[in-house]
């Protein structure tokens, strides 16, 4: 344990740590700005991830013609078939030079950003004699601004330090919300429609999950974590803006944002996908029916030859009486 | 040849796990070349760090490479699961996080007319020792059960003794001192403030003085108060002034000559007040009281020790202060000497001859010249060092006993030229934030989690050891 810790300390709490006490220096002795500042440095280390990121979501969703290609190709779904779809699948991905793990990778990067930013935010402002015995150990001994403890963490009357929960009145409230509200549109900013059904179902619910649970869990942060977590999906929106070639989103049945043609691909997209949703509820609809009708053929065969296997012992057995 | 029995070692390791445990413990592996295979062969081609590092990279990918696959796949449940589980893993990562006080620094002292101990545990419990046939025992304890924490020293006083706890519920933080009877430890009475109390406390002229920390969210501003309390006849237990102060106070209050305070704040203020001043000030007017106060550069975190007239301290940025007191008073400011150690002193400096001993928190020791505040000598433990050090000495002999927070107490030597060299330790794997009690042959060490180590002071043996919480000897 004290290995993992050791490492943890090394290579996240104290570059945390530092880089927000020196930021804190600089920035005229203000909390909220070097928290704000520190979330674009972040973001600008990670811009090279978002790109790819963008770039495998495009490729994975140029791929989906094809996926339901294979998925068409094996309707049944017992165990050789489900191998034969994975293994078909996984080598369309290869060939596409799609990785799987991509999409999940900004999630496990940023995971432990926010415990160690959640750590590093209550570490910096210490409220008992271990924590302030505690803190002079992550600093560096090159780090002059630790002469700068302890830090003024107010924040446009917010204690960044406090828990959300403890904040004056309105933020306690508005804060979970505008986190959750920049959640939802950095997810409608990254999501282009798609053409699978059930992917999209899928999206819809992560699309509505995320931003709840993470509106639920602001309440529990240190405000400073929530002022990260804002600015970090505020950023988020313009890097996946330009990055994603100015793709417009659909708030409440109207597009905001994008340019004339990026506009006009995604109003085609949408118009694609409903007709290929009626198709395939067409064609669902009439393979449930056949798939019904030959159930029925085989229940009422297995019922006439139970039938027929009684009817010869009464039989014989009224013949015996 | 070191590095070749390694790679056999491993390669060897590898094999017995493939023959002898992996047909019992897995049922088959879903990849083509199996993990053990692979790490065969990168251990053998690319030597062992470099191939123990890529295999163990190989059984991570594998095994989170079937939630990937699954979650690519869209399965709507599934990658709910995923997320589920992440979520969960971050909320136990967070409720890890332990910032609730721990307590225990409170010292040992003893009552020097009777063989009595006073110390206040990590449990917010003072209690009283004394030893029955060369056996420590706990005579009384107050409270009975659990009451927060402490970090306060008692103080004794003729037949009573001092305590100060304090707890927290959520946000609000209350602190409690009081008086015991010495006797019976008894209630004599006891004061409810609203702040959290980690210093020490101090009486001067049968008042006593109690640092607050900021808690009352009202007061918007991060500023604290000395609280005052009567310990007079008629008015025992009374509060009769709280003086504000800018910042807080993180140290406590400090006395020097015969009647006067003097605090150090977090915002770099220095006040000192006379006592019998203080005592008859009318209408809050504290400020006529006021020898004399300054505002430094840098947060104060040390103790404020007055020694032959000259007034010391550090601040945060590992600035330590020597002025004269009457420089002081007539603001001759230009007169403060400082010295500059870029590394915090937290606890009290030790005085001997014309030197001073500076104890950093990393475990240097500087031996700063009492006039000029110019280091003579420097040496280093390397151990974190917190409660306050103190010196044994023998006709011949003189000894630091320093104690360090995870390395027990570390004995430095002070005669000549082995001045500096570490001479062993009392060992205990305790952490410890109190300093050490001589008594006679024995020396007595309040642990941070309620424990009193009684070592030999000649033979360093542990003679005993007392579980203050649980009332027994330790496991």
């Amino acid at each position: 344990m004290s290995f993992i810790s050791l490492i943890w300390n090394s290579i996240i709490m104290k570059p945390m740590i530092n880089s927000l006490s020196l930021l804190y220096d600089l920035l005229g002795d203000s909390f909220g700005l070097s928290i704000i500042s520190f979330t674009i440095l972040i973001r600008l280390i990670m811009i090279p991830l978002t790109i790819r990121q963008t770039k495998q979501m495009k490729k994975m969703q140029e791929l989906q013609p094809k996926l339901q290609a294979i998925q068409k190709k094996y309707p049944k779904k017992d165990v050789q078939n489900r191998q034969k779809m994975q293994q078909e699948t996984m080598a369309l991905y290869r060939e596409a030079g799609v990785n799987p793990i991509g999409c999940l990778g900004p999630l496990i990067i940023q995971m432990p950003i926010w415990i160690g930013l959640y750590r590093a935010i209550l570490k910096t402002s210490p409220s008992t004699p271990e924590g302030f015995v505690d803190l002079s150990k992550y600093f560096y001994s090159w780090n002059a601004s630790i002469s700068k403890i302890p830090f003024n963490s107010d924040f446009i009357g917010i204690d960044l330090v406090d828990f959300v929960q403890y904040a004056p009145t309105p933020w306690q409230f508005v804060l979970p919300i505008i986190v959750g509200a920049s959640m939802y549109l950095q997810q409608k900013f990254s999501m282009s429609p798609n053409t699978d059904p059930r992917q999209q179902q899928t999206q819809q619910m992560m699309l509505w999950m995320m931003p709840i649970m993470f509106a639920i869990f602001t309440w529990q942060f240190p405000a400073g974590l929530a002022v990260y977590i804002l600015f970090s999906n505020l950023i988020g929106i313009l890097i996946q803006y330009y990055i994603g070639g100015k793709q417009p989103i659909m708030l409440f049945g109207k597009l905001y944002f994008g340019t004339t043609n990026s506009r006009d691909e995604y109003l085609n997209k949408i118009a694609e996908n409903k007709k290929n949703n009626e198709q395939t509820n067409k064609q669902t609809i009439i393979k449930e029916d056949s798939n019904g009708t030959e159930d029925i053929q085989r229940k009422n065969s297995r019922r006439s030859n139970r039938r027929g296997s009684k009817n010869p012992r009464n039989r014989s057995r009224k013949s015996r009486n | 040849m070191i590095h070749k029995s390694l790679i056999n070692a491993s390669l060897k390791s590898i094999i017995f796990y493939k023959r002898a445990m992996s047909p019992y413990v897995s049922g088959q592996c879903n990849f083509s070349i199996t993990c053990s295979e692979y790490a065969q062969k990168t251990i053998s081609s690319k030597g062992i760090i470099k191939g123990l590092f890529l295999s163990l990279a190989r059984i991570i990918i594998c095994s989170i490479y079937p939630i990937i696959k699954r979650f690519n796949l869209s399965n709507k449940k599934i990658s709910l699961k995923v997320f589920l589980f992440f979520s969960l893993l971050f909320i136990i990562c967070i409720s890890c996080t332990n910032f609730s006080p721990q307590g225990g620094w409170s010292n040992v002292v003893k009552d020097t007319d009777q063989e009595e101990y006073y110390v206040i545990s990590d449990e917010g419990r003072l209690f009283q020792i004394q030893f029955n046939d060369q056996i420590p025992m706990i005579n009384w304890s107050y409270p009975e059960e659990e009451n927060g924490t402490s970090y306060s020293t008692p103080i004794i006083r003729q037949n009573s003794v001092i305590g100060a706890t304090y707890k927290c519920k959520g946000q609000t933080c209350t602190g409690d001192i009081f008086e015991l009877d010495k006797v019976s430890g008894d209630v004599l009475w006891k004061k409810t403030i609203p702040s959290k109390i980690n210093s020490n406390l101090i009486v001067i002229n049968d008042t006593l003085f109690v640092a607050s920390l900021n808690n009352e969210k009202e007061d918007k501003i991060n500023n604290a108060s000395i609280y005052m309390i009567s310990l007079k006849k008629g008015a025992v237990g009374e509060i009769i002034g709280k003086i504000p102060t800018e910042g807080e106070m993180w140290t406590g209050v400090h006395s020097y000559g015969e009647k006067n305070i003097i605090v150090g704040t977090m915002k770099g203020m220095i006040y000192s007040y006379n006592v019998d001043e203080l005592l008859s000030v009318k209408d809050k007017k504290y400020s006529e009281a006021l020898i004399f106060s300054h505002k430094f550069p840098h947060a104060i975190n040390s103790p404020l020790v007055v020694h032959n007239k000259r007034l010391f301290f550090a601040d945060i940025a590992g600035n330590f202060y020597s002025i004269n007191l009457e420089d002081f008073k007539n603001n001759q400011l230009d007169k403060i000497k400082i010295l500059t150690t870029n590394e915090w002193i937290i606890n009290n400096p030790i005085f001997l001859n014309d030197e001073v001993y500076l104890f950093t928190l990393n475990g240097d020791i500087y031996v700063v010249d009492f006039d000029t505040n110019e280091v003579k000598d420097k040496f280093s433990i390397d151990k974190i060092v917190v409660g306050d050090p103190i010196i044994l000495s023998d006709a011949s002999d003189q000894e630091f006993l320093i104690p360090t927070e995870k390395n027990g107490i570390e004995i430095v030597s002070n005669n000549g030229f082995e001045r500096g060299s570490s001479l062993g330790n009392y060992p205990t794997d305790k952490k410890l934030y109190s300093a050490p009690l001589i008594n006679g042959r024995t020396l007595l060490i309040h642990t941070e989690d309620g424990e009193i180590l009684f070592f030999n002071i000649k033979s360093r043996d542990l003679i005993y050891c007392l579980d203050l919480n649980k009332g027994s000897v330790c496991d």
